[in-house]
């Protein structure tokens, strides 16, 4: 079984160190692509939540800039 | 990920770590992100009764914040009884050593009976006096600042007020901190024992309600009823296990969770078999079923053993899992 998260092989990775920088500069959109029920019960500071279900349909009006940084994100190490 | 990329997002990056890491190292980071809320275990997480964003507000579009004063302040509520302590200490030692400093420039000199002070060792000593009978804001008017040491007795004395609170406040609020960890605990207790509770009386009622099913060709309305309003409790039950495996700060023992689990499992399964009673071959599930449906096998989609964020006991997988196959099949229906 795999975790709700997608294959990422292809996307670069962002450390914990480099994401909270980021986030305290207000660099980037994170976006936390776990069910609405878990962003209800936590997700980090600042977060957006997509649901991978929901990436194909919504993406367009939630990051209307597709140059923009992101960072995406789910429930743990995949 | 590859989805966004896939959409033609160009920089677009994956924190691998997720929420289980940032959670599980809270204090990795130096400061909190600005927009923090705090909780009782001081972890940096945002946590909600509800989603806080809506959808179509994106957040591409941030404005920095100013180091505002009420920040500075909560920098200071960080800090430890000790470490409040010595800050404070320092600024009367570095002030006092800068009044004394001071005397080398006439017109700026601490002066007592209209004479400047000595520029010896114990003209030190009555800086640091000086110095401390400002910060506590006692200010009993022996020594008497002139020029730059006004500006420089204003500063330390605000400072020393500012400080002296927070260590006050922390004093006071140490007691009170012991009792909300104590009210967490006994509330967190409480719960656990409601989910066994809750699961097995929607097992009950599963149950009781699989009997009206029995042998009908469609499913009577009462049925129905009854499975809506299994529904709406059951999620409930989901998102309580959910939320006590994707928030660590709270961890049952894993025989409690193990068989909060195992109980979890039986009644998805019994659950899903009632719902394929309900079904109707060419429509699906009735409409007002339908949303608490959706919710239930995506919550039930994210308990599976490698996709909470903490690792526990073989058993507890295995019990995980079985969910995650049970909400898969739900879905299909």
């Amino acid at each position: 079984m795999t975790s709700p998260a997608l294959p990422t092989s292809d996307v670069p990775t962002i450390s914990r160190e480099q994401l909270a920088a980021a986030l305290r500069a207000r660099r980037v959109t994170l976006v936390d692509v776990l069910s609405p029920e878990s962003f209800a019960a936590a997700h980090l500071p600042g977060a957006i939540n997509l649901p991978v279900a929901d990436v194909g349909r919504r993406a367009e009006a939630v990051m209307p800039d597709r140059h923009a940084p992101i960072v995406a994100y789910c429930g743990g190490p995949t | 990920m590859g989805l966004l990329t896939g959409l033609g997002y160009t920089n677009v990056r994956h924190y691998a770590g997720g929420l289980a890491e940032w959670m599980g190292t809270p204090h990795a980071v130096s400061g909190p992100p600005p927009d923090l809320r705090r909780t009782p275990s001081d972890a940096p997480l945002t946590s909600h009764g509800a989603p806080r964003t809506s959808y179509d507000a994106p957040r591409t579009s941030h404005r920095l914040q100013p180091f505002t004063s009420a920040r500075f302040v909560e920098a200071l509520a960080d800090q430890t009884v000790g470490g409040l302590f010595r800050l404070w200490l320092t600024i009367v030692g570095v002030c006092g050593v800068a009044y004394w400093c001071l005397g080398w420039f006439p017109g700026h000199v601490l002066q007592t009976n209209g004479a400047p002070i000595r520029s010896d060792a114990l003209g030190v000593l009555s800086a640091l006096y000086f110095s401390a009978v400002t910060a506590t804001s006692v200010g009993y008017g022996d020594l008497v600042p002139l020029g730059a040491a006004r500006l420089l007795a204003i500063a330390e004395s605000i400072a020393g007020l500012v400080i002296f609170g927070c260590l006050i406040s922390k004093f006071v609020s140490r007691r009170q901190e012991e009792l909300i960890g104590e009210i967490h605990r006994i509330a967190f207790e409480d719960r656990l024992g409601r989910v066994r509770t809750n699961l097995h009386l929607v097992r009950t009622e599963v149950q009781a309600t699989a009997r009206l099913c029995d042998g009908q060709e469609m499913a009577p309305p009462v049925a129905v009823a009854r499975v809506e309003s299994i529904a709406m409790v059951f999620v409930g039950e989901l998102l309580v296990v959910h939320d006590l495996l994707y928030r660590p700060q709270q961890t049952p023992d894993e025989p409690v969770l193990e068989a909060i689990l195992a109980s979890l499992a039986s009644v998805l399964r019994e659950f899903s078999e009632l719902l394929r009673c309900v079904a109707d071959a060419r429509t699906g599930y009735p409409v007002t079923l339908r949303p608490n449906v959706a919710a239930m096998s995506r919550l039930a989609a994210e308990i599976c053993g490698d996709c909470v964020p903490r690792q526990y006991a073989p058993a507890l997988h295995n019990w995980m899992d079985q969910i995650q196959r049970i909400a898969g099949e739900l879905a299909q229906i």
